[in-house]
């Protein structure tokens, strides 16, 4: 049943962009992991090289040492929920899992299954065309369960859903998370992670800023400061006594007000490049990471 | 691969485009067989009324069904494109080439029912309205092979279809693109250089139909084995152009 997503030095240049580059982490089973990052930073092209619908340029998106076109059976394996996945409008709910269900020789009753699973069992006959973004979402999410897989790689699943359609889906991937399956998850609403994930990866201009468990990336309320300097900083922190732990190899969080912490700085000429006050949720942490105002 | 094709006759069931289609490619073939036997004995028409060929050129009006299935295929593909179904059906089957190879597979055998229900129809209307415009009935041999031909044909063109749609993408694009060389350049060709116009899949048909000079005056066509062999090996090299583009390109 578990299974872990290994991505290795996984790159995508799209011309002159680069919208992927050199990823390299490691996603576990039995765990939620949240993929976050900017708009623009490479999730979806990273999730579709995953899926084989992306090629690489280069490195490489494994399930168990396993690339998705070599598993034996796609569908019964990973279940997948990608944001510009289509339905034809003329068809209806039923009858597009049908279709699925068929080509991966899964049988008939797991269709009304997951129809009731996600409570579609009462529109499925009608068109998809006339269904709203949230039966869509939901709809999609019926085919990512098809065949009751041991990973899922959902793209953005809170899209479109109303508040009862978010509260259900966090439990319900949490559910599927203690079961032992791998989840992978995009966002960029933030509060939704922080409620559903274990672990996160942060994603910025297609490269790895972090990743890890959120609880390690929460913190509480402080400044964070970033420095061409960090190994004396952190010292004349110290030295004030004051509570600091590193992000990474020029940001520290420091467990003060911004004042006090710019005007130690100040004494001791530590040049900064950024001095910013932070509540210590993941938001603020994913901003400083991030560097931008918008996600 | 059954399991494949299965799904891909069920993706042609549940939406409501193969049957308009079929109703076209009737009508179609109606117009064509009363066309046909009207215009016969006509000032300038080489075929009479009691040609013992009238019937067999009747009955291959059935082979304008062909278009419509070759519309059918190019529709089938550039709307998993259009809809976004292409991202689910490859990764149901992320081997992209068996998806291509199920779809021309389901396409070839509803091309075949769309023949034999063409087919009826043309023979059916044929033997109806020959007699009333006092004409003869002949149920020789080359009715027989214009039937045979009809199924070929409209059994060959969905698979071309495929490939024109997994080559062009655009929906409209290859629609049109399909419909004007038909209609317009293939007509052309084979009108004014027979000699080139005979090596087209519009002349590999025609040689097919063994019609000959009967229907036309178009000049030399292939034998009928040689317009088999044409066509077969139009669709077989469309089909691996077809199916190679699509494996090789990235679904954004």
């Amino acid at each position: 049943m578990a299974t872990t997503l290994l991505l290795e030095g996984l790159t995508k240049r799209f011309g002159e962009t680069l919208a992927v580059d050199h990823l390299t982490v490691t996603i576990q089973p039995g765990r939620v992991t949240g993929f976050l990052g900017p708009n623009g930073a490479g999730k979806t092209t990273t999730l579709r090289m995953l899926l084989g619908l992306v090629r690489p340029t280069s490195g490489t998106a494994t399930f168990d040492g396993r690339r998705y076109d070599e598993l034996t059976s796609p569908t019964r394996e990973v279940g997948t929920l990608l944001e510009a996945t289509g339905f034809h409008p003329g068809r209806n709910a039923r009858d597009h899992l049908r279709v699925l269900a068929t080509a991966a020789e899964l049988p008939r009753s797991r269709v009304e299954e997951v129809l009731a699973l996600v409570g579609l069992t009462a529109e499925a006959g009608r068109k998809v065309g006339g269904y709203s973004l949230g039966m869509r979402q939901r709809l999609g999410l019926a085919a990512a369960l098809l065949g009751d897989p041991a990973v899922l790689v959902l793209d953005e699943p809170a899209n479109g859903l109303d508040p009862q359609g978010i509260r259900w889906l966090r439990s319900f991937l949490r559910g599927l998370a203690r079961e032992g399956r791998t989840v992978l998850v995009s966002s960029h609403v933030l509060p939704e992670v922080e409620q559903t994930a274990d672990d996160v990866v942060v994603l910025t201009r297609g490269r790895l800023v972090r990743s890890g468990a959120l609880t390690d990336l929460q913190s509480g309320g402080g400044t964070t400061v970033r420095t061409p300097d960090l190994e004396r900083f952190v010292l004349l922190l110290a030295g004030a006594g004051l509570s600091a732990r590193r992000l990474d190899s020029t940001d520290v969080l420091v467990q003060a007000p911004t004042a006090q912490v710019g005007e130690l700085a100040a004494q001791h000429g530590v040049v900064l490049h950024q001095l910013a006050e932070t509540s210590g949720g993941l938001e603020d942490v994913f901003l400083s990471l991030t560097g931008e105002g918008e996600l | 691969m059954t399991a494949l094709v299965r799904a891909e006759l069920l993706k042609l069931r549940t939406v409501r485009l193969p049957l308009w289609l079929l109703v076209t490619a009737l009508l179609l073939t109606a117009l064509s067989v009363v066309v046909t036997v009207l215009t016969a004995g006509l000032e300038g028409n080489p075929l009479e009324r009691d040609d013992p060929g009238l019937f067999a050129t009747a009955v291959s009006s059935a082979s304008g069904a062909n278009i419509v299935v070759l519309i059918l295929g190019i529709l089938t593909l550039t709307q998993e494109y259009r809809f976004g179904t292409a991202t689910p059906s490859f990764l149901v089957t992320p081997k992209r080439g068996r998806v291509v190879a199920a779809k021309m597979l389901a396409i070839a055998l509803v091309g075949l029912l769309y023949a034999l229900i063409c087919s009826v129809v043309a023979v059916g209307l044929g033997a109806v309205l020959i007699p009333v415009r006092d004409g003869v009935v002949s149920w020789d041999g080359q009715v027989f092979e214009v039937l045979a031909g009809v199924v070929l044909v409209t059994v060959l063109y969905g698979p071309i279809g495929i490939a024109v749609g997994a080559l062009v993408r655009n929906q409209i694009a290859a629609v049109v693109g399909a419909l004007a060389w038909m209609f317009i350049v293939e007509q052309l060709v084979i009108a004014l250089w027979p000699e080139v116009g005979k090596w087209t899949p519009g002349g590999a048909s025609t040689a097919i139909l063994q019609l000959g000079d009967l229907a036309t005056t178009r000049g030399d066509l292939l034998p009928a084995w040689g317009g088999v062999v044409l066509l077969v090996a139009y669709a077989a090299v469309l089909s691996v152009v077809g199916a190679v583009s699509t494996l090789r390109r990235d679904l954004t």
